[in-house]
């Protein structure tokens, strides 16, 4: 048992060792876009349609820009190390902080959409792995295929036009009705009314990736002697299906969505976009509308450095859950 | 020959992917005539009165300015065939040479490749194109190298899991021993060998591209001497309560041609890969 205990905590620390080559890659890929950028690299570190002549001396000075390249990324790293993002002029605030602010509406918005896809992926992929080649199976194939291929964005817009304008069940765009001073449990039925159609959207993708796992999984499961013995011993299906199989499958199901952490992100811009939900997504899009460049690359830093973060989490998360992994 | 008609009589017993194939074909051909069918100069304002609703002069409306949707929506054919090809092919040449190299030379070069192909695979792919059109500026040409930038990594692997097999064949070692130099035996012996899983693959990219390209201009990054389905779908988004032809039309145009990508892509797979074919 110690033995154990000692190769996990191993493994995690093999494991935040391999972050920081990575978050140290992200760190680069910045700086290669900020100073490849057509003209005067002080653009992309200020935003171009609002700075003074003085503000771009200021920044020059602040990251630099005249001395040579290695000392620049040396200026740059130690202004990320503390934490200073930029500043940007749009939202006459630090980077940072208008980022954090937007954060929580995300995470609602995200964390809704994947424990919808999760829940109800699962039941499909389960459903659908227990006769591999029947009509429903076929069935199952065609809605993934139609749920990678379907634009969210679109699919967003589709559904604003059926639900709230032609039905008038849903409310078109936002994330609570405007000028309503609601408290309490009216509030949160609010929101959650808000919230129905961005969350849907977003977990087609999702819900189409759960199931095709969990199917594949499931499939390959059930076809193993572990199941053959526990149907041997006469379970009940259920049971077989349930706490023999399921539990095998669910593992790689968890660290592939684990690893897809950047198309969570990615799916997140539009869709928000869409339903002008008000979270990161939102605000990326409202950063490339003012050209503001800082709030751009701060959003990159902060979004890579969470998708790094996510999947290094859920490596270790892995090696905790699978009982196989040993790190010597 | 005889290779090729074996190909297509088990790449014609997948139906979908014949189906798919057509589709791709059809949107091919509206692309090349489209000057000679498109019912109005989709630049000219005004053809119509402005947002009037689909009707048998207006098959699918007008926009805002009045523009007429149809003739539009055919230009923008031209612009998501093409960078869905163009992308697509420059990501699979990337991904082939770095696989390939990764792969025939295997150690230090091999890990070093591979962590950069994690590390792309690992970003927020989407986001990086974003960023990188609102810096770089979104013409055309940028698009296509930014998009290709981010798709190398899936050809990479596939490639390389198939040269690190492959070279350790006896066919290999023949040419090795007959004196060819590397490149010839990377390229002439082990990649056409190599290339199945790689011809599904991009077509699979080609999905992705259009995806990625619909969605950089939905958010206005588009190229402005060009029409695009996206763009068409940014603009609808102002007007969704009024016109509901706006979001419609173009947006069911990407997710047709997205889903013929990927049928062609499975029945790829399947008329490709010995192993689906057994079953």
């Amino acid at each position: 048992m110690s033995g154990r205990t000692t190769s996990t905590s191993k493994y995690i620390v093999l494991k935040i060792l391999q972050f920081i080559p990575l978050l140290f890659g992200v760190v680069v890929v910045n700086f290669v876009i900020i100073h490849s950028a057509p003209g005067d690299p002080a653009f992309a570190l200020a935003g171009r349609s609002l700075a003074s002549e003085e503000y771009l001396t200021m920044i020059r000075h602040e990251y630099g820009l005249d001395k040579s390249l290695p000392e620049q990324f040396f200026i740059y790293l130690t202004q990320l190390l503390q934490l200073n993002l930029g500043y940007s002029l749009f939202y006459r605030s630090p980077v940072l902080d208008v980022i954090l602010e937007r954060v929580p509406a995300t995470l609602l918005l995200a964390g809704t959409g994947l424990g919808i896809a999760f829940i109800f992926g699962i039941i499909l992929g389960v459903l659908s792995s227990r006769k591999p080649r029947s009509f429903k199976s076929n069935a199952m194939s065609l809605f993934t295929l139609i749920g990678f291929s379907i634009p969210e964005f679109w699919l967003g817009q589709m559904l604003i036009l059926v639900f709230s304008i032609m039905l008038g069940v849903f409310p078109v765009q936002g994330i609570i009705t405007a000028r309503a001073e609601l408290t309490g449990l009216q509030y949160v039925g609010d929101v959650i009314s808000h919230l129905f159609l961005p969350a849907v959207t977003y977990a087609l993708f999702f819900l189409a990736l759960v199931s095709r796992l969990t199917r594949a999984a499931m499939i390959e499961a059930l076809s193993s002697d572990y199941v053959t013995a526990a149907r041997a011993k006469g379970l009940k299906e259920r049971t077989v299906l349930l706490r023999h199989a399921l539990r095998n499958a669910l593992l790689p199901v968890v660290t592939v969505l684990g690893l897809r952490a950047g198309v969570a992100i990615s799916g997140a811009v539009l869709i928000e976009t869409v339903f002008s939900w008000p979270g990161i997504g939102r605000l990326t899009s409202e950063a490339i509308n003012a050209r503001d460049n800082p709030m751009l690359m701060g959003l990159l830093i902060f979004l890579t450095t969470s998708v790094i973060l996510s999947t290094t989490l859920t490596d270790v998360l892995y090696s905790r859950l699978d009982p196989r992994i040993r790190y010597r | 020959m005889a290779f090729l008609q074996s190909f297509l009589t088990t790449y014609a017993q997948s139906k979908l992917g014949v189906v798919g194939l057509s589709v791709f074909l059809v949107f091919i051909v509206l692309a090349v005539v489209t000057p000679y069918i498109a019912p109005f100069d989709p630049d000219a304002l005004l053809v119509g009165k402005p947002l009037s609703p689909p009707s048998s002069t207006y098959i699918m409306g007008t926009d805002s300015f009045g523009r007429d949707v149809l003739s539009r929506i055919l230009y923008g054919t031209r612009a998501s065939l093409l960078v869905g090809v163009l992308a697509a092919t420059t990501s699979a040449i990337i991904g082939i040479i770095v696989g390939a190299i990764a792969g025939y030379f295997g150690g230090r070069i091999d890990d070093l490749l591979m962590r950069v192909a994690e590390f792309f695979i690992v970003l927020p792919q989407f986001f990086l194109a974003l960023i990188m059109a609102a810096i770089y500026g979104p013409n055309l040409l940028n698009i296509i190298l930014i998009i290709s930038i981010l798709g190398w990594p899936t050809t990479a692997r596939l490639l390389r899991a198939q040269f690190l097999y492959l070279r350790e064949l006896d066919f290999v070692a023949a040419s090795k021993v007959v004196g060819e130099p590397k490149i010839r035996i990377i390229f002439a012996e082990i990649f056409p060998n190599a290339l199945s899983p790689i011809i599904a693959n991009s077509a699979l990219l080609v999905g992705t591209a259009v995806l990625l390209e619909s969605g950089l201009s939905f958010m206005g990054l588009s190229d402005p001497n060009v029409f695009s389905w996206g763009k068409m779908l940014g603009e609808a988004q102002n007007y969704i309560r009024q016109a509901w032809w706006l979001a419609t039309f173009p947006g069911s145009c990407i997710f047709i041609l997205v889903l013929a990508a990927n049928l062609i892509g499975d029945g790829l797979d399947q008329a490709l890969n010995p192993r689906l074919r057994a079953v």
